[in-house]
């Protein structure tokens, strides 16, 4: 069994290897707006190229917009990895008893499932979008720190090869299996398990906490002080807003995590007492994982909630409603992430005092989201609304952010928490934000952006059959979960035959696990269609020439990547004179249709 | 169109709500609290969902390719509303909660001075006894090592091995603690949770209204044997239990 | 007004778009740098080398032992090259040409960034200790029971520490008033009291392990002293590092009045360092023996 798994995943990595391969001959590789940068005039000497072609060009560049692609590459093959190997769990859970992998293996798929969607996919993904687009937002001309930014992707793949080393080594049958701690890694079971996968693990976490940290130093630098002129805190576009406050949470929560991570690895080979019952014990592991974990959440969630302020309002016809407030709340949640940890512990047998208090403020922060959702409810109110797959993946974020934030409230009551902690409610809970929200937002930026990244158009059918497969699978997934931890369900279950038929309700647990590997399938064929669509557009799409291909421009709502986007057109048409392009890039030309997502008008 | 989506949603709502509902036989005062509480809060939440959700699905269905779209104007008053309304809702969510919380079976049992000290035979801080008048209480030491469960009764004179047995309608203290990693006792019909730590123990107090036999589960991930980390919680007649525990005193 | 800042490279005239990468090799390209690969390629190595050293322990070692040794100094030449060719292209190779002024509020408030991440990584293991110490604080190591690991070697270190916290702020007085000579010979002192607080703490490791018996395996407090002690430690010997790289650089005529940016960091990070270690001594040292 575990040969095939490793057969599996060999052939998943083969897949994005050819992928990967086959975009190195992309024809955007070679297009001339990449290739001078837009032709601006420049001083070091007219006609230096700027990089290298071929590989070369993607291991020396510096330029955050190939950063950004570079990222995005990284976080769709971890995203594909995650996805198969919760496949692979779905279809064992599919039947009660163990079937075709045991649950060693179920419990490394399930490790990896999680370690990769949120450490591998889900920071890497929105740094993807951050390095092209943030610096294009704000008008400057890279990132503060060109050579750190890449150093910071450079420091992932190491990462992940360090993560996945116990799968790579299945077929060599040495005494190195994946980890098998799932990815909240409590102690002691993860100091105690012998496996050296365990170790190689915590360090390529390590490795990704460094790389996620340096990224997060290297946006605040670059949005405090690379600025464009016309760039002020009052008219900061939203998604930059969002990276800002993301990258304070990482500032704090990443570091400590590294701390923790290294304490572990001391505990395993040192014999050092950090997590040990006669030092800290095993709760100090949960008080400093849930000091990061939960941050963490907010920071993969903020910049999407970001990112759908900014696209939601072009396909509405108006600005966003609320921006000021939007802004606040973002900075509202940012703060209080770091009060609510301990309501991952409420059955630990906390002081109740601190139970009550930590209960407070996990439900205060429930009032910025709800904020945020009649916010973007309210922005399509009287707008004109053009269901694009763009704004339908907006939608649907909002849709599922109604049900994965109620639930949540559930999980902050303590005492109904106390019946659904460690259940397939959360679980359920949880999927709605990260593949209901993150997920989504992070499809529709990739169609909202598809243009100006490949200079090509996405097949719009396809993309449309995505999101409805994608909403119509996440809710039905999602849903069975919820209703199966009402049942009593608990999560990390490799089987569920050892229930007793008699006491425990199987039947409905059996169906509704059968229901979840149902709409799994339903979000694999999406997500299917998603990967073919955007690797033959990018290929065979039709060409973008419209600089506006969303028609902001008819409702002031042209941002300012679009208006980069059409300096770059005007300048690969080669009609264009040299004095026209610098006329652009003065930004007097579009002066008037560089719209700052709602901030201005109040300034 | 909308009408079809709203449809689903609020069905399955209504099927959610008949899927928890059902426990209206309460089998022990933590489950009839809990349950009360969640039910509560269900009959806010699902009609907020779907609310929200409704509004949110006529706004695209009826401001799509909308001819006359007015722009954006800032609505302060708005905006403090719905904050306002959000906190006001939240509040209640939380004084609801709290009242359930304050009831020491939800809650945690807190060392005192008119307690007993606790009937139990490892040497571990955490334990909390019965109180000075509650005579009829009974103490369980509940064990969890990887992979199994133990019931210690009468401080460790008799033992059982993948059950707990309690007397109903009689005060139940759970001593909960782990010889070998960390582990957590779920009884999801009966309300019960609690974390199972290695070199203390954790008192959880319950007391349960109807016989009957319940699964428990371990909900702390503790690896390869995980899954088969369950167990039969009985709840008795008082005089069974009694017996039971005589019997197997005997034995022993 | 865009300016890169991690090149103190001059920026052409506002509207026109700025390379960050002219001078790197590959030469020839604007936005091309082989340093931030082999710099990766570098610091990565040293995880791998850690893998490969616990690979390599225990009873039937997965690779020879010395495999990790070997990964993790090849590593250390592969990132101090990479480090070397972008600091050396990033802000070295044209240090004069560089308008100064511009790009100091970057660095400084980067290094600011760089000091609350600090922050939490010292912060996990001072809650660590604040566990133990509010907790059952037993079992202690007999250095603890009577009071021998305060003792006059740590107060003489401190104030080492505190001392060339004193001179590297007058160092950088002196470079701003024009006073060359008095600024290179108070960052020599500054780095030489540095190295006697190293010294001293390797000299008090070896009294405490070899002496003393006392060691990182040694309960709670064993773990929580080797852990925080350690910790600083190598944050001093990185402090030691930046402030030779500064020494250096002043020998050969870098830093003026106006160009003065790596002496405000590195000022800053010593000081935080400087901060910490007091901090450390307070609960540390003074805390687990009243």
């Amino acid at each position: 069994m575990a040969a095939l798994v490793g057969a599996v995943f060999l052939a998943a990595l083969g897949f994005v290897a050819r992928v990967n391969g086959w975009w190195g001959r992309l024809p955007f590789v070679d297009r001339t707006r990449v290739a001078t940068d837009g032709g601006h005039a420049h001083e070091p000497g007219s006609g230096l190229a700027h990089k290298p072609s071929g590989i070369t060009r993607w291991l020396t560049t510096v330029d955050h917009k190939d950063i950004g692609i570079l990222y995005g590459m990284y976080g769709v093959i971890a995203f594909l990895w995650g996805g198969v190997s919760v496949m692979i769990m779905r279809f064992e859970l599919f039947t009660a008893a163990e079937t075709y992998i045991s649950p060693e293996m179920y419990n490394a798929l399930l490790t990896s499932h999680g370690i990769t969607m949120l450490f591998l996919f889900g920071t890497p993904i929105i740094a993807a979008f951050s390095n092209y687009f943030v610096p294009l937002l704000i008008d400057a001309d890279d990132m503060a720190f060109p050579r750190i930014n890449a150093i910071a992707f450079w420091l992932l793949p190491p990462a992940a090869l360090l993560i996945w080393a116990g799968f790579f080594t299945i077929p060599l049958d040495i005494a190195i299996s994946p980890a098998q701690t799932s990815w909240t890694m409590y102690t002691p079971l993860s100091v105690e398990q012998s496996n050296p996968g365990v170790d190689l693990m915590l360090l390529g976490l390590h490795l990704t906490g460094v790389s996620a940290t340096m990224g997060a130093i290297n946006f605040i630098a670059t949005i405090f002080t690379e600025r464009g002129d016309d760039v002020t805190w009052a008219n900061l576009d939203i998604f930059s807003w969002t990276i800002l406050t993301q990258s304070g949470l990482i500032l704090f929560a990443f570091p400590l995590l590294g701390s923790a991570l290294i304490m572990l690895l001391l505990d395993r080979n040192f014999a050092t007492t950090f997590f040990a019952v006669e030092g800290g014990g095993p709760i100090l592991w949960q008080h400093l994982f849930w000091f990061f974990g939960h941050p963490e959440v907010y920071i993969l969630v903020l910049p999407m909630m970001g990112l759908v302020s900014w696209i939601l309002p072009k396909f509405a016809g108006r600005k966003l409603f609320g921006f000021k407030f939007v802004v606040y709340s973002t900075l509202a949640i940012g703060v209080l992430s770091f009060g609510v940890w301990a309501h991952h512990m409420f059955g630990s047998g906390m002081d109740p005092r601190i139970r009550a208090s930590f209960m407070a403020t996990s439900l205060a922060i429930a009032i910025p989201s709800a904020v945020k959702t009649f916010n973007w409810i309210t922005t399509l109110w009287n707008g004109k609304v053009r269901l694009t797959a763009p704004m339908l993946f907006c939608i649907g974020f909002v849709a599922n952010f109604v049900i994965g934030g109620i639930t949540g409230v559930f999980l902050a009551s303590v005492p109904v928490n106390l019946i659904l902690h460690e259940t397939y409610y959360v679980v359920g809970h949880f999927h709605y934000i990260v593949m209901g929200m993150i997920a989504f937002a992070g499809f529709g930026a990739i169609y909202y952006w598809f243009p100006i990244v490949t200079g090509r158009m996405y097949n719009r059918k396809l993309a449309k059959g995505h999101f409805w497969l994608s909403m119509i699978g996440v809710n039905i997934t999602f849903f069975a979960m919820l209703l199966a931890g009402y049942f009593g369900m608990p999560r990390r279950y490799a089987t569920y035959s050892d229930f007793n038929p008699e006491l425990a309700p199987l039947t409905e647990i059996t169906f509704l696990h059968q229901v979840m590997t149902a709409g799994a399938v339903i979000i694999a064929v999406g997500t299917i269609l998603w990967l073919l669509n955007v690797v033959w557009s990018w290929k065979k799409g039709g060409k973008v020439t419209d600089p506006d291909p969303w028609n902001t421009k008819e409702y002031g709502l042209h941002g300012r990547e679009f208006a980069w986007f059409e300096q770059q057109l005007a300048a690969t048409d080669g009609g264009e004179t040299e004095s026209e392009s610098a006329v652009a890039t003065d930004g007097g030309a579009d002066g008037e249709s560089v719209a700052t997502d709602g901030g201005s008008e109040q300034a | 169109m909308n009408v079809r989506r709203i449809l689903p949603v609020a069905v399955v709502g209504v099927l959610a709500l008949v899927a928890v509902e059902p426990a209206a036989a309460q089998s022990s005062i933590n489950d009839e609290l809990i349950t009360d509480l969640n039910t509560t809060l269900l009959y806010a939440a699902i009609p907020i969902a779907i609310i929200v959700e409704a509004i949110l699905i006529y706004a695209v269905v009826k401001f799509k390719n909308n001819d006359d779209p007015k722009p954006t104007r800032e609505n302060r008053r708005l905006e403090i509303t719905w904050t306002i309304t959000t906190a006001v809702v939240l509040l209640f969510v939380g004084l609801a909660s709290y009242q359930v919380l304050a009831v020491e079976e939800v809650g945690t049992p807190i060392d005192s001075e008119d307690r007993i000290e606790p009937a139990v035979s490892e040497d571990l801080e955490g334990a909390v006894g019965p109180y000075e008048d509650e005579t009829n209480a009974v103490e369980v030491e509940v064990e969890a090592y990887t992979y199994a469960w133990e019931s210690h009764y009468d401080e460790g004179a008799v033992t059982a091995r993948n059950e707990i047995r309690i007397p109903a309608n009689r005060p139940v203290y759970l001593h909960i603690y782990s010889s070998f990693w960390l582990h957590m006792l779920h009884v999801p019909e009966l309300g019960l949770k609690q974390s199972a730590f290695v070199g203390e123990y954790n008192t959880i107090k319950t007391e349960a209204y109807e016989t009957g036999s319940y699964q428990f589960y371990c909900t702390q991930y503790c690896g390869a044997g995980h899954s088969q980390m369950n167990g039969e919680f009985i709840v008795m007649e008082p005089e069974a239990y009694d017996e039971w525990l005589s019997e197997q005193r005997a034995q022993e | 007004m865009s300016i890169e800042t991690d090149d103190g490279r001059g920026h052409g005239h506002d509207s026109e778009h700025h390379l960050p990468a002219v001078e790197d090799w590959p030469k020839g390209f604007g936005e091309a740098s082989w340093w931030p690969f082999i710099s990766a390629l570098g610091g990565s190595g040293f995880y791998i080398g850690a893998a490969l050293y616990v690979l390599g322990q225990g009873q039937s070692p997965i690779v020879s032992p010395v495999a990790g040794g070997a990964v993790f100094v090849l590593s250390t030449f592969v990132f101090l090259t990479g480090l070397y060719g972008w600091l050396y292209h990033a802000f070295i190779v044209d240090f004069w040409e560089g308008e100064a002024a511009d790009f100091g509020f970057p660095l400084k408030l980067t290094m600011l960034l760089f000091l609350a991440t600090e922050v939490a990584t010292f912060g996990a293991g001072f809650i660590y200790y604040f566990f133990i110490r509010a907790g059952s604080w037993s079992d202690l190591p007999p250095i603890v029971a009577d009071g021998e690991v305060l003792s006059t070697l740590v107060i003489a270190n401190t104030l080492v520490l505190i001392a060339s916290s004193v001179t590297i702020h007058y160092a950088h007085h002196a470079l701003l008033n024009g006073d060359r000579t008095r600024f290179v010979r108070l960052l020599g002192a500054t780095l030489g009291l540095g190295l006697v607080f190293l010294a001293g703490q390797v000299y008090e490791y070896y009294e405490f392990i070899v002496h003393l018996g006392f060691s990182l395996t040694d309960g709670a407090y064993g773990t929580a002293f080797y852990g925080l002690t350690g910790l600083h430690g190598l944050h001093v010997s990185l402090g030691a590092v930046l402030l030779s790289i500064l020494f250096i650089r002043a020998l050969y005529g870098h830093y003026s009045a106006e160009k003065h940016v790596s002496v405000s960091t590195v000022s800053m990070y010593w000081h935080f360092v400087d901060i910490v270690w007091v901090f450390l001594v307070v609960v540390l040292y003074v805390g687990a023996i009243v």
